[in-house]
């Protein structure tokens, strides 16, 4: 099925559904359009990566369900969940790049083992996507003879020559500096209004996900809430969020209020 | 302490648990092997596209083999085929005297060396840089982009293997025997030129398609074990040296077993 298929329905479904042996957790519910945005909040990066990857179809869910272009997880095969990765991307936290290949076959390998395009196309492909990409005289370094942040978003663009609806980013701005940070954020940015892919975003910075604009599902492992925006989210009273909106010093508007009014922060 | 205090039960106890784990550890071997070899059958992508990578694996482990199997073939050549043909020449008759060096120098000693130098130099390479990916998480990374890797990378190693034993094995045979002939009818008579001609009779069509399987096994058995440790690697970097050591006194013995077996067959 491709995006214009699915257009019509939700590309994943979850419902109430806990990783495979977390099932003490909070149940995770919401639905995921193709070319939509969405971002996994929380405090815990390890346990947003196990949400996002039983999300993504990596993982069966250990409880609940979660549906897949209409196709249960937990009954898909593994060859399923390899095809699946044409549709809905995934990209872990720091997971290099393969370092036996330079930057241009890094983009061109998976799409060339899925056979989506003959070579040609690939080509293109893969220079319309180097186009974004700063540090041109390394694009055909091996990985280890390429910056930093040209590794990161080598990683981030490898899927996107698959051309998925969705794609599933484990925190983006994991370790990176402001001005890479702004870069990799940029890029994510030229994802979204290319129109071709959604993305679902986790992150523990709460700057980060006001700034994507999109939808936040907010997830600590014991409860869960689901904010259509940003303006939503800041006026939220759940206690877990409103401390960790605290200790990432981000001023509300009641927090503002509240300032000019005499009151305190408890 | 000697070993005669060790009661039998726990020498019948400890040769009993060896042997379980021996066989268990060549059925692991064989699962492994055989699920790679035969993705042909199944559905999906990645099937028939690793063309390149066999060539590649062909070019490290047969062509760039080439200047070592040359030196070692000469000097074999030059110690063993001559002064076998010197020493034998004068007590049996020109075919016979053929009859052994084919069989102990072509169809045993060739194969033999031809695997101990590719295991040294092929077989632990290949460990290395599998258990070095798998280690940094670059097949991680790979398999979130819906790649079979033991499919990708097992499958062009074994193959590009094979094809190198058996190329190299006839190369050192055909540089130890005319190496041999040609100094022994130096040191001794130019009639033992004759010997050339003589060789090609005395193999016949069985001996040559010994000759063929039984480097194809040597080629199977030093990629297929080489990857099975690779991908055995888990989270530390010390597991990379233990496991390529294993790989290779597996291959070692492994290979004598099978050249052991194959005698049988003769």
């Amino acid at each position: 099925m491709n995006s214009a298929d699915s257009d019509s329905e939700m590309a994943i479904e979850v419902s109430e559904a806990r990783p495979m042996g977390f099932g003490q957790l909070a149940g995770l519910s919401c639905s995921i359009g193709p070319g939509e945005r969405l971002v996994l909040l929380g405090p815990d990066n390890e346990l947003l990566a196990r949400y996002m990857k039983m999300m993504a179809g990596m993982e069966p869910c250990g409880t609940g369900s979660v549906r897949l272009y209409g196709e249960d997880s937990a009954r898909m095969g593994v060859s399923r969940r390899r095809e699946l990765r044409c549709q809905v991307g995934y990209v872990q936290q720091a997971i290099p790049l393969l370092s036996v290949v330079n930057g241009r076959q890094n983009l061109i390998l998976a799409a060339r083992y899925h056979g989506v395009g003959d070579e040609a196309e690939l080509e293109a492909r893969a220079s319309e996507l180097l186009q974004l990409l700063p540090d041109a005289h390394q694009h055909d370094n091996l990985p280890a003879y390429m910056s930093e942040r040209l590794h990161r978003l080598f990683v981030l663009a490898r899927p996107l020559m698959l051309e998925p609806d969705l794609l599933f980013i484990e925190n983006p701005l994991h370790g990176l500096d402001h001005a890479d940070r702004a870069m990799v954020g940029e890029f994510l940015s030229w994802i979204h209004h290319r129109g071709k892919t959604g993305l679902v975003m986790s992150t523990d910075d709460v700057a980060f996900s006001l700034g994507f604009n999109g939808r936040i599902l907010y997830c600590d492992g014991e409860s869960s809430a689901m904010y259509d925006s940003p303006a939503e989210l800041l006026r939220s009273k759940l206690p877990a969020l409103e401390t960790m909106l605290l200790q990432q010093k981000i001023m509300r508007p009641i927090d503002a209020k509240k300032l000019l009014t005499g009151h305190q922060y408890e | 302490m000697s070993l005669l205090h060790i009661p039998v039960t726990r020498v019948i106890d400890i040769t009993g648990r060896r042997t379980i784990l021996s066989l268990r550890y060549v059925w692991k071997l064989a699962a492994f092997t055989w699920s790679v070899l035969t993705f042909w059958r199944g559905q999906g992508a990645g099937r028939g596209f690793n063309r390149r990578a066999v060539v590649g694996q062909i070019i490290f482990s047969g062509i760039d083999a080439l200047p070592t199997i040359s030196v070692i073939a000469v000097a074999l050549g030059l110690s063993v085929c001559a002064q076998f043909i010197l020493l034998l020449q004068s007590v049996t008759s020109d075919k016979d005297l053929m009859h052994i060096l084919s069989q102990t120098l072509v169809l045993e000693l060739a194969p033999l060396l031809t695997a101990f130098i590719l295991t040294g130099r092929s077989g632990s390479a290949i460990a290395v840089d599998l258990g070095n990916m798998k280690q940094r998480g670059e097949i991680q990374g790979l398999e979130c982009l819906g790649m079979d890797t033991p499919r990708y990378f097992v499958f062009p190693r074994i193959v590009g293997l094979m094809f190198s034993q058996l190329c190299l094995s006839v190369y050192f045979s055909v540089i130890i025997m005319v190496v041999g002939v040609v100094f022994s009818a130096f040191l001794s008579s130019p009639a033992n030129y004759k010997y050339l001609f003589i060789l090609t009779d005395s193999i016949g069509l069985y001996d040559l398609m010994l000759f063929v399987i039984k480097n194809a096994l040597f080629g199977l058995l030093i990629g297929a074990i080489a990857c099975f440790h690779g991908f055995r690697v888990g989270a530390s970097v010390t597991e990379v040296p233990q496991q390529t050591q294993t790989a290779i006194v597996n291959t070692l013995v492994l290979v004598f077993v099978v050249d052991g077996l194959m005698v049988l067959l003769k």
